[in-house]
C-alpha cells in the first residue's frame, strides 16, 4: 500500500463519517453529501500532491468540499435548489442521537443561499477569519461581512439570538458617510 | 434558550459515529485510475516535449502488462473478477450479442437477430468502451413495457387536458386568454393525444431494465480482467426494440480498467493487447455466457512535437500520434490554428476529447457531434474523426480564441 493510499485509508475510516456530516451541512442531504465527499476524495488524491498526513489531508478535502459544492450549484437546475428549502429528507437525519438544537440549525441553514452557507460553515465551524474566508471563496472581505451579516440575521429570525455570532469583525462599517 | 452556532456546528459534525461510510477499496480504485491517466498524459506531454521517438505503455505508467491484469484464481466465483470465463456454459445460440458502434447508432442486415459471435469490437486506444448490446425481450417484459408506455402517455394527455381546462376557467392574472394561448394549449393536449396512439400502436417500443441481468465481461487469456460490474450512470437500461419487438438494442458502458480482486483494488487502465469480450447473462438455473468478441486495445503513442512558435502547446492537451499538419488559421495564428495528427484507434477523436479535461462526461459515440466546440484555457476547440489522403486515421483539431 502506497503512502496516499494508508493516509486515504485512515482519513476515511476515522473522519469520513464527519466529513460526510460537514458535507451534509451544505448540501442538506446526505447521500448528496456522500457523493460530495467521494468527488472531494478523488479530486484530492488524484492530484499527485504529497498528502502524508491524515490531519493536513482533512483540511484539504474540506476545502475541496466547498470548492465542489459551489461549482456544482452554480450548475444546477433551480428547482433543484428550491427542493432543500421546501424539505428535509428523513434519511439527512444524523445516525446518532441528535438534538432540537442541531436539527434547528441543520434546517434554518438551509434556507440560506449557498454562498451564505458556505460563509456561515466556514466561519463558525472551520473557525477561520474574515480575511481567511475571503481568500477561500475568492471574494473580497467586505462581501465576506456582508454575507455573514445577512446570514447571522436570517438565522435569528428563525431561531432566537445567537450571541456568539456577533463577533467583533464582521461589525459592518457603514459606507458613504461623510464626517 | 439561544443556540450557541459554533459549538452546534462542531457538534453536528464531530459527535456521532465514526463508521466509515465508503468502501474504501472501491475509492482508492477511482483514484488510481484517475492518477494513472494523468500520470500518462503529463508523461506524454513532458517526453513529447524533448524530442523522444517513443515512449511505452503510458497508460500503464511503465509497469509491466503482466503485473497490472489480475492474476487467474482458481477460487474465484464464475463470472467474477480473475475467474476462468470457461466456467460459465456457453449457450448456443446466444441469447445476447454485441455490436460495435460507431457514431452513437448502430447497423445491422437483420434487425430482428442477436449479433453473430466471433465478430470484431475494433481497436480503441482510449479505456472505455460502448459496444450495443443485443438482447432477446420475453413476451412479459414486452407487454410489461407497452403498458408502462401507454400508462405514462395516458398522464401525460390528463395532465395536458387539466392543465388547458384550468387555464381556461381561471386565466392568470385574470387576464382572458389569447388566441394564440388556447391554441397553444390545445396543440398540447393534440400532441399528448398523438403520443398516446403512438404508445399503443408503434411496432418499436422503449423501456428500461434487463430482464438476463446482462453483464459484459473482458477476458485476456480466459481470465476475466474487467468488467461493466458498476457502471455508471448504467446506459444498458435503456433500449429500443426491434419492429417485431423480438429483440432489444441499447448501448452500453464499460471503463476498461482492472477489476477488483483479492485485495486489489483494481483501477488500473487495461494495458495494450487483444482480449476477448463476452456477456455473462440469467439463464434459468443460474447464469450463460455468450461470445466471445475480439478487442484490440493500442497504447497512446507520444505527443507530437515541432510545432511553430505561438502555438499554445501548454494550454489544448492533444493526443499522441504524428503531426500531420498544423497552419496557422488567418495566416499568422493570432486567430487559431488547425491541426491534424494521426493515430491508431477508432476512438481517437473521443479520446481526445476526453484529454481535453479529464472531468468531461463521458459519452458513448466515437467521436463528438459536428460543430460542438470545447472551451480550453481561452481557446474553443474543435475535434474531429478524419483520414489523411493515404488513408490513415487522423484527428483534426480546430483551435480558435476563446
Amino acid at each position: 500500500m502506497t503512502t496516499w493510499e494508508q493516509v486515504l485509508d485512515e482519513l476515511v475510516r476515522a473522519r469520513g463519517r464527519a466529513l460526510v456530516r460537514y458535507a451534509t451541512l451544505l448540501t442538506g442531504d446526505e447521500r448528496e453529501g456522500e457523493d460530495l465527499v467521494q468527488d472531494a476524495l478523488v479530486r484530492c488524491f488524484s492530484q499527485g500532491r504529497p498528502l502524508r498526513d491524515p490531519g493536513a489531508a482533512e483540511a484539504y478535502v474540506r476545502q475541496a468540499i466547498l470548492t465542489i459544492f459551489l461549482d456544482s450549484y452554480r450548475r444546477r437546475a433551480r428547482w433543484t435548489a428550491v427542493r432543500h428549502l421546501l424539505a428535509r429528507d428523513d434519511d439527512t437525519a444524523d445516525h446518532g442521537p441528535a438534538s432540537t438544537t442541531r436539527l434547528d440549525v441543520q434546517t434554518a441553514l438551509l434556507t440560506l443561499r449557498p454562498r451564505l452557507r458556505a460563509c456561515v460553515v466556514l466561519r463558525f465551524y472551520d473557525d477561520l477569519t474574515v480575511p481567511e474566508i475571503a481568500r477561500r471563496l475568492a471574494i473580497s472581505d467586505g462581501t465576506v461581512k456582508r454575507y455573514l451579516f445577512d446570514a447571522i440575521g436570517q438565522l435569528e429570525s428563525l431561531l432566537g439570538p445567537l450571541p456568539d455570532a456577533h463577533t467583533i469583525d464582521i461589525q459592518l462599517v457603514p459606507t458613504g458617510v461623510t464626517r | 434558550m439561544s443556540p450557541d452556532l459554533t459549538r452546534t456546528l462542531h457538534d453536528a459534525v464531530d459527535t456521532g459515529p465514526d463508521d466509515s461510510p465508503f468502501d474504501v477499496l472501491t475509492l482508492t480504485g477511482r483514484i488510481r485510475r484517475r492518477r494513472t491517466v494523468r500520470a500518462g498524459v503529463r508523461g506524454g506531454v513532458a517526453v513529447g516535449a524533448v524530442g523522444a521517438v517513443a515512449l511505452g505503455a503510458v497508460y500503464v505508467g511503465g509497469r509491466q502488462p503482466s503485473s497490472v491484469l489480475p492474476a487467474a484464481r482458481a477460487d474465484a466465483e464464475p463470472g467474477t473478477c480473475a475467474s476462468d470465463i470457461g466456467l460459465l456454459p456457453a449457450a448456443d445460440p446466444g441469447r445476447v450479442g454485441l455490436l460495435p458502434s460507431t457514431d452513437g447508432s448502430w447497423y445491422q442486415d437483420e434487425p430482428s437477430a442477436i449479433p453473430p459471435q466471433g465478430t470484431d469490437l475494433g481497436t480503441l486506444v482510449g479505456r472505455f468502451m460502448s459496444p450495443v448490446l443485443v438482447r432477446e425481450l420475453s413476451p412479459g417484459a414486452r407487454d410489461a413495457a407497452v403498458a408502462e408506455l401507454v400508462r405514462s402517455a395516458n398522464e401525460s394527455l390528463a395532465a395536458a387536458e387539466e392543465r388547458r381546462s384550468s387555464r381556461l376557467a381561471a386565466p392568470p392574472g385574470g387576464v382572458p386568454l389569447t388566441a394564440g394561448e388556447v391554441a397553444a394549449l390545445d396543440r398540447g393536449v393534440e400532441v399528448a393525444r398523438q403520443q398516446l396512439e403512438l404508445a399503443q400502436t408503434s411496432e418499436t417500443i422503449t423501456g428500461v431494465g434487463d430482464e438476463l441481468d446482462s453483464q459484459v465481461l473482458v477476458t485476456h487469456d480466459g481470465t476475466v480482467v474487467a468488467s461493466d460490474a458498476d457502471p455508471s450512470p448504467d446506459p444498458r437500461y435503456s433500449w429500443t426494440s426491434s419492429p417485431d419487438r423480438s429483440v432489444v438494442m441499447g448501448l452500453t458502458s464499460t471503463e476498461l480498467i482492472t477489476c477488483a480482486s483479492d485485495g486489489d483494488p483494481g483501477g488500473e487502465p487495461l494495458p495494450a493487447g487483444e482480449y476477448a469480450v463476452y456477456v455473462s447473462y440469467a439463464e434459468a438455473g443460474g447464469r450463460a455466457v455468450a461470445g466471445p468478441w475480439s478487442l484490440t486495445l493500442v497504447d497512446m503513442p507520444p505527443v507530437p512535437t515541432g510545432f511553430p512558435g505561438g502555438f499554445p502547446v501548454d494550454d489544448v492537451p492533444l493526443i499522441g500520434g504524428r503531426l500531420v499538419s498544423v497552419t496557422p488559421a488567418g495566416g499568422s495564428g493570432g486567430e487559431g490554428w488547425d491541426v491534424v495528427i494521426a493515430v491508431e484507434g477508432d476512438d481517437a477523436a473521443r479520446e481526445a476529447v476526453r484529454l481535453l479535461d479529464d472531468d468531461r462526461t463521458t459519452y458513448p459515440a466515437l467521436a463528438p457531434p459536428p460543430g460542438m466546440t470545447f472551451p480550453v484555457a481561452g481557446w474553443e476547440v474543435g475535434i474531429a474523426a478524419s483520414t489523411s489522403p493515404d488513408g490513415e486515421p487522423t484527428v483534426a483539431y480546430s483551435i480558435r480564441r476563446g
